[in-house]
């Protein structure tokens, strides 16, 4: 008797593994990289009153996501804040390529807590970083966070990167590498300049421009066997007139 | 075909130096916070099977508050009383220049608010079972509170003890949850292993090192576990 539920327990529990893929019935679902949680909110909430359908939002960071989507989540959409996460999709055949759009742009700028002494001044290459603070620098883990490799680029650019490597305090996603600066429990960060426009606890030290990262573009491309008149709706509207001022609202650039 | 999966498999289990850091770093926490959380767990858990006192309901639902807390809320709250702007944190800063947050001594008391409450309910429930004519017969012999508790209490509550102090040791070697929000995860300082696993399944690509990880994972609490049963094996049989 005991043997008989184990034996079923345990093929309920495999079961979940030979599971195919199957198009997703509960609605629409969106996969975007953290910093483009409040826009794209405001975006597919407008969308969500036009169609009367309810769009899930799955924020985190972009490496995050496209593991995930490698793993057998189905979203319809996936923006990307770089093309490497979603190179990495094409190349497993997830994505359609065809749709792959560039949707905003965004750039890199250090910033500090309110409080701090650092006074805001404009960027030079001969700004020696290490020594404009102390303490850890939070950026966002750069293996899979796109804001972190970009300031990893820059740092590089500017050539203290091994000096900085050890001061890392990376974050699990931006805006987590935000929050930490927000909090004071750092001196300085690296994010993305909208993160750092929506918040009212840090202030911008200054801009890097963006020859030193290459820019920041969001990419947005359907996933494979989700493709509906509705999903098609939804990613003509993201890069619609009407959601262009909703992202020029929140300080993106296109 | 056996030479190629050897090799494979060689491949497979060759744990590079980050990967190691983490593992050393778990051990080096949990056996920090075990060291560290066991006299007060002692000390409270004795209290809490001996003593009435007023509010004891409330002071007990406060302590095994990290029990029951989703650990990212113990996480958060740590990092409000111990962060740079916290009302203890803030003092700690003003006072000594030393910010706690994310840092390797956050990693340890991330441990041990989420192992306390275990280690002091495994001690409590085994002191409550101590027959207390013996305490009493000690004590009409003329044996002091403090002899009583050092050669009668604790010996006769000792399984109690060991046990509690590997469930923390166990505990402390998977906290992820509070040790993230609280202590970030910083390569070397802060990042224990279930911290680098969750990296490591972060970036596409990595399964091999996930696996390496969850393999030593697996093995340091099973081992953990088995140690606990050896010894409350052997404190029994030696009780008989």
């Amino acid at each position: 008797m005991k043997t008989g539920i184990y034996i079923i327990i345990i093929v309920f529990l495999f079961s979940g593994c030979a599971h195919k893929q199957k198009p997703n019935d509960n609605g629409l679902v969106l996969f975007c990289a953290a910093s483009l949680t409040d826009v794209i909110s405001e975006i597919t909430s407008e969308f969500e009153k036009e169609n009367n359908v309810q769009v899930k939002l799955n924020p985190a960071s972009s490496g995050t996501l496209a593991r995930q989507i490698e793993h057998g989540a189905n979203p319809a959409i996936f923006i990307s804040a770089n093309k490497k996460w979603l190179d990495y999709l094409n190349k497993l055949e997830l994505t359609i390529p065809e749709t792959e759009k560039k949707i905003a742009g965004n750039s890199m700028v250090l910033i500090a807590p309110v409080k701090s002494t650092l006074d805001t001044f404009t960027f030079s290459p001969e700004m020696i970083l290490p020594e404009l603070f102390e303490g850890r620098l939070s950026i966002g883990d750069p293996r899979h966070v796109p804001a972190g490799g970009y300031a990893v680029q820059l740092l590089k650019e500017l050539g203290c990167d091994e000096e900085l490597e050890p001061r890392f305090l990376p974050a699990k996603d931006v805006r987590s590498a935000l929050m930490v600066v927000e909090l004071g429990e750092v001196e300085a960060g690296i994010v993305y300049k909208t993160d750092a426009m929506k918040s009212q606890k840090v202030k911008i030290i200054t801009e890097f421009p963006d020859s030193l990262y290459g820019p920041v573009y969001y990419y947005m491309s359907l996933i494979k066997g989700n493709k509906t008149e509705l999903s098609d709706n939804l990613y003509n509207f993201i890069g619609s007139e009407k959601a262009l001022s909703i992202w020029e609202k929140y300080g993106f650039t296109h | 075909m056996v030479l190629r999966i050897k090799s494979g498999l060689n491949e497979l289990f060759t744990y590079s130096s980050s990967e190691l850091t983490a593992i050393q770093l778990s051990l080096k926490v949990a056996l920090v916070c075990t060291i560290i959380v066991l006299p007060f767990a002692i000390f409270i858990g004795w209290f809490l099977a001996r003593k009435q006192f007023f509010g004891k309901a409330f002071v007990e639902g406060f302590l095994h508050l990290p029990l029951v807390l989703p650990p990212v809320t113990t996480g958060y709250i740590l990092l409000i009383v111990f962060g740079a702007n916290g009302w203890l944190g803030g003092l700690f800063y003003d006072w000594f220049g030393i910010k706690i947050a994310f840092s390797f001594p956050a990693a340890i008391i991330a441990a041990i608010v989420v192992s306390f409450p275990l280690v002091t309910r495994s001690i409590r429930l085994s002191i409550e079972l101590v027959d207390r004519s013996y305490e009493e017969a000690a004590r009409t012999l003329g044996a002091s509170n403090m002899r009583v508790f050092f050669t009668i209490t604790l010996p006769l509550a000792l399984p109690g003890v060991i046990s509690g102090a590997i469930l923390a040791f166990a505990r402390s070697l998977g906290e992820f949850g509070a040790t993230i929000s609280f202590a970030g995860n910083i390569s070397g300082e802060t990042q224990t292993l279930p911290l680098a696993i969750f990296s490591a399944m972060q970036v596409p690509g990595q399964e091999s090192s996930t696996l390496r990880l969850v393999v030593v994972s697996v093995i340091l609490s099973l081992l953990a576990m088995i140690g606990a049963e050896y010894l409350n094996k052997r404190i029994l049989k030696r009780k008989i």
